[in-house]
């Protein structure tokens, strides 16, 4: 158990919750972040609102930011391991013109 | 018994692209590192396309990729967690997936739709702060030092514009 005093209010847990996402926790603070996602549910709860809040904001600024640049995408992955994959037989042209 | 695969690449990248921004959200409530996490998103993608005809039904695919997901998410908790770093335990790992669970039916585009609403009530400056934030990368030092604040104001600023928009998106999700 970490010697941490626990959050006592809304925003020091989101100022904790904000440094784990910038990975600024030191191993007490992260200890105390376990702790607390371990034994409390409305802290699980909080902490579940404020990483959709985060994903979310992530995702509209990704859109912003692919509006005005290319950006790779994650499915050439898939991409490179199609050809393992028996798809011969496939009725779909794109999984056809895939096939190497 | 025929050959022909159930799923087609087409259908799959489809429905991993709808799934895409949870899962992202999921791996991300777990895994601090942002490279770390989009590493693992690689690896359950690539996992999921190569198990593929395991998935018993089209209906079924996000809980499954998110098992996926979990599974890795849960090795990269063990191997953390040996190595003392800094990481969510595989405890808090399970208290969190049993919620997350329930909730992976739930709509991300109706929680973006009520996040860009509550985005739009706060000043233009404001937004424009927690949008730049937001890029691949940035942290809330950089932030602070762009705008000539300390890093204590920056947080501060940030954790109330967070306290402000879960309210607005808590009152939002209340009443649809």
């Amino acid at each position: 158990m970490t010697n941490l005093s626990k959050p006592q209010t809304k925003l020091e847990l989101l100022a904790l919750f904000g440094k784990s996402r910038d990975e600024e926790l030191d191993l007490d603070q992260t200890e105390l972040l376990n702790d607390l996602l371990i034994s409390d549910s409305s802290i699980r709860g909080l902490y579940r609102g404020f990483i959709a809040i985060e994903s979310g904001l992530e995702e509209i600024a990704k859109i912003q930011i692919s509006k005005s640049a290319p950006t790779n995408n994650d499915m050439s992955i898939i991409e490179d391991t199609i050809v393992e994959i028996p798809v011969a037989e496939s009725s779909d042209p794109a999984v056809r013109k895939n096939k190497k | 018994m025929s050959n022909v695969p159930r799923y087609t690449q087409k259908w799959f990248e489809q429905a991993y692209l709808a799934s895409r921004p949870k899962l992202r959200a999921f791996i991300r409530s777990v895994i601090f590192s942002a490279e770390d996490s989009e590493d693992v998103m690689q690896e359950v993608v690539s996992i999921a396309w190569e198990k593929i005809e395991k998935l018993q039904s089209k209906e079924q695919f996000q809980p499954w990729l998110f098992g996926i997901a979990k599974n890795r998410v849960m090795k990269y908790c063990t191997k953390m967690a040996k190595r003392k770093s800094r990481s969510l335990s595989p405890e808090a790992l399970e208290a969190l997936w049993s919620e997350h669970a329930i909730t992976v039916g739930a709509s991300q585009e109706s929680l973006l739709d009520a996040l860009r609403t509550c985005l739009s009530k706060l000043s233009p400056e404001h937004q424009k702060i927690l949008l730049e934030r937001h890029q691949p990368n940035v942290t809330n030092r950089m932030i602070a030092r762009e705008k000539g604040y300390s890093e204590s104001k920056t947080s501060r600023l940030m954790n109330t514009l967070y306290a402000e928009l879960m309210k607005c998106i808590h009152k939002i999700q209340g009443n649809s």
